[in-house]
């Protein structure tokens, strides 16, 4: 990213504020351990459902266990699902898009008949399945979530490789005489990758609600570690009487996906050629 | 001022609607199932099938106590007393003889009679029919029925438990189809409606032997999540929980005025599988340890909010054959440490966070038993045992719990009635698809002595044959038991009549009387 595309994007409103949240909570995950009050797993079962207290700034949940250190250490699962998730969907998307937009013919017939044959399974409910026959922990949710997190880039960069493919300064090169794969890597997928960040921003903010699902049906970690959806699975029964238990993780899922949205949004805006006035379009017109 | 007085002659008119909507108030608000006499229960799950020759699960089993009548039933103190049978007689330990009450009507008005009662054991033991209860009856040789009324049954060998197996319910002879429908029996209730997996209607059935029930429709609903259960309740839409809110939520039920709680002595008893053919837990050092080491004072205290009381053995206190003073198994982490010392399985960093060793513990997805194994994974940590703790839904645990696929397990015995259950959890012949030997135990003294209970027919010898079992079992620990849980009934202040007894016998129904509501009264 051009640091041209980054300032614009820290003019948007929303965009800064969500990078600078994401910011504090990738610090907060990463620095957990040293900084979280409390054990996360530590029970304290007496104390079970109290609520905040000097100590305890966000309460205890049934077993007595601090809400702020299970936070904290949940982040680290919503964070690292939700980046392992897209890092593993979007390199297979990209390369399968790029060799299926640029090749056409059979190859592209058969990339994207197989995108079709995928995209008609419900992904959550595939995850589910894999999750519920792999067994329960963190490489399976993200390898679940992956299993068809791909097909969305893949068929975005097809769909941009085929305009790229067309433009004068790819053509140029081809007639130099450049090889195909020079061509994809040097010429094609540089022109082509901007909106897939986009979509990797959204992607992630995706990822983060489907590891909450996955981990509330009790598919995601297993105790005692916390996650974002298994405390509010765990929360959810004392609803009427201990709300903060939902209340943390709900508003902490809410917040972050915002935040990647808002960053989203002020990408595209930054990256839209449209909008940023660069010429590559307008030379293909 | 016109614009004025005009203003002025609107207030009255404003406080007359007032008054009218208060008047109104009460009587316009919605029609709760109990101002039209009719009880609903909520259980926790759907039943498998609403016939009793091949229901096992207790959703069916209540449900069946309901609207069907066997030879025998329980009296609230849990002994046999005769049901569709007037008399039963018992010429020789190996033959039983019961008199059915003359005119004894099926729901669809047909006469029950010996050939409904032998049709239906015949049926269980056909062997095509694959009815789970075979095992329970393959001590029978011949049925017999001299006469309408007269039923005999002659058994291979004497079998204790014979009596306490003749509550099945009747069918109707002819009745070919597993799981036939309509469900007709001679209970105090038939089957009105089924909404397979939602709920089953019944209404009260006139020509019941026993005396027509008080009230005139029962709903079943099935509602597997407790904090719904809980919503309708308060909303009245539900106003019969036995042993479905959970314990935190009690003090919130007492706040509403319409909702009676009343507590009784209970039978279900949860305990902690151990696999006796896994490396670690072959070993009863290990396994007395990890049950020194789990704190169940803390567990009864806070999870159950005292609602359970700590057990010694899976037969509850009040039983006739439980045996008193076994020896208690405190709560004592430094004995526990010292026991895997002992075994060979030393802690590598002391109290630091390397374990001995690791297990798998498995349980069913219910919340609250999901949080005592992460309470148990927690409390097992500090004598330096890790645990895994994997939650699995019903139909996956149960079936790796009888595979043997596990190394412990929590789960719970539901409606012990007979201490034959020793022979059918601990024979070393019982495990699994044979019988409930589900820890793979193998004592060559509680093999004979479980047998020789079973050929007993002495009550006084039973209970001294069945302390012995009791104490091999304590000193062996092929399980840990736990706590035995008190009966918590939730139920709408104008229901009354209903007894609740250990095992949960939805049969009493029959007695309970819904009052009018009071003058005035509003939810």
């Amino acid at each position: 990213m051009s640091s041209g595309v980054f300032n614009r994007m820290l003019r948007h409103r929303g965009a800064g504020a969500g990078l600078a949240f994401l910011g504090l909570l990738g610090a907060a995950a990463l620095l957990a351990p040293a900084i979280t009050p409390f054990d996360p797993a530590a029970q304290a079962l007496d104390a079970g459902l109290s609520g905040a207290s000097a100590a305890h700034w966000l309460g205890q949940d049934r077993l007595g266990r601090d809400i702020l250190s299970r936070l904290l250490f949940g982040g680290r699962i919503s964070l690292a699902v939700g980046l392992g998730t897209v890092a593993l969907s979007i390199v297979p998307g990209t390369v399968i898009g790029a060799l299926s937009g640029f090749f056409g013919g059979r190859i592209d017939t058969l990339f994207m008949r197989l995108c079709d044959l995928l995209l008609a399974f419900p992904g959550l409910l595939l995850a589910i399945a894999v999750t519920a026959m792999l067994g329960p922990s963190l490489p399976h949710v993200i390898f679940a979530l992956s299993a068809l997190g791909w097909v969305g880039y893949a068929r975005l960069m097809r769909g941009q490789v085929l305009k790229v493919r067309e433009m004068e300064y790819v053509q140029a090169a081809r007639a130099t005489g450049a090889k195909p794969l020079r061509l994809i890597a040097r010429h094609v997928l540089p022109n082509a990758l901007s909106p897939l960040i986009v979509e990797a921003t959204f992607g992630i903010g995706r990822a983060v609600v489907a590891e909450a699902g996955l981990s509330f049906l009790g598919l995601g970690v297993t105790p005692p570690t916390p996650s974002w959806g298994s405390m509010i699975a765990e929360g959810r029964h004392f609803l009427f009487i201990a709300p903060h238990l939902t209340l943390a993780p709900g508003i902490a899922i809410m917040l972050t996906v915002m935040a990647f949205n808002f960053v989203g949004d002020g990408l595209r805006d930054a990256m839209d050629t449209r909008t940023a006035g660069t010429t590559a379009v307008r030379d293909g017109r | 001022m016109p614009v004025q007085s005009r203003k002025w002659t609107r207030i009255p008119a404003l406080l007359g609607l007032l008054a009218l909507v208060a008047l109104a108030g009460p009587g316009c608000r919605q029609k709760l199932p109990v101002d039209e006499g009719t009880v609903v229960i909520a259980l926790s799950g759907a039943p498998s099938a609403l016939d009793p020759r091949i229901a096992t699960d207790a959703y069916s089993e209540q449900l069946l106590q309901m609207t069907h009548a066997g030879l025998l039933r329980r009296d609230p103190g849990g002994d046999l007393v005769p049901d569709l049978a007037s008399s039963r007689e018992s010429r020789s330990p190996t033959e039983f003889v019961f008199r059915l009450r003359p005119g004894i009507r099926f729901h669809d008005g047909r006469e029950l009679t010996s050939k409904d009662v032998r049709y239906t054991f015949e049926w269980i033991l056909d062997p095509k029919n694959r009815s789970p209860h075979k095992a329970a009856f393959d001590k029978i040789v011949g049925i017999e029925t001299p006469d309408r009324l007269t039923v005999r049954f002659r058994l291979r060998e004497p079998f204790a438990p014979f009596a306490a197996e003749m509550t099945r319910g009747i069918v109707p002879v002819n009745t070919a189809a597993r799981g036939y429908a309509p469900p007709i029996g001679a209970g105090p209730f038939r089957v009105e409606d089924v909404e397979p997996g939602d709920s089953v209607t019944l209404a009260r059935f006139d020509g019941y032997f026993g005396g027509r029930p008080a009230v005139s429709r029962v709903v079943v609903k099935f509602i597997p999540d407790s904090t719904l259960r809980f919503l309708e309740l308060k909303m009245g839409s539900v106003n019969f929980v036995l042993n479905g809110i959970d314990p935190e939520m009690l003090p919130e039920i007492a706040k509403n005025g319409n909702l009676v709680i009343e507590e009784a002595p209970g039978s279900n008893a949860s305990y902690l599988g151990y696999n006796l053919k896994d490396r670690f837990l072959s070993d009863a050092r290990v396994r007395r340890a990890i049950a020194m080491a789990i704190d169940r004072d803390a567990i009864v205290r806070t999870l159950w909010k005292g609602k359970a009381d700590k057990a010694d053995s899976i037969l509850a206190p009040g039983f006739w054959a439980h045996e008193a003073g076994l020896p208690e198994i405190p709560f004592d982490l430094r004995q526990a440490k010292r026991l895997l010392d002992e075994a060979g399985y030393r802690d590598p960093d002391g109290d630091g966070p390397a374990v001995r060793f690791t297990l798998t513990y498995k349980t069913s997805q219910n919340a609250l038993r999901l949080r005592i194994a992460t309470a148990i994974q927690d409390q097992l940590r500090k004598a330096g045992v890790g645990l895994d703790v994997r939650s699995y839904e019903w139909g996956t645990f149960f079936g790796d719990i009888k595979s043997g696929n596990f190394q412990l397990y929590g789960l719970t015995w539901v409606g012990l009635r007979d201490p034959d259950i020793f022979h059918l959890a601990f024979h070393s012949k019982m495990v699994p698809p044979s019988g409930a030997n589900r820890n793979r135990y193998g004592n060559d003294e509680v093999d004979r002595l479980t047998e020789a209970g079973e050929r007993e027919t002495d009550r006084g010898k039973r209970k001294r044959i069945y302390a012995r079992v009791q104490e091999i079992l304590a000193r062996d620990l092929p399980v840990f038991p736990l706590w035995i849980n008190r009966n918590i009934l939730v139920r709408d202040r104008r229901l009354a009549g209903f007894t609740i007894t250990p095992d949960e016998d939805y049969s009493y129904i029959r007695f309970m009387t819904v009052s009018p509501p009071a003058p005035g009264a509003a939810r």
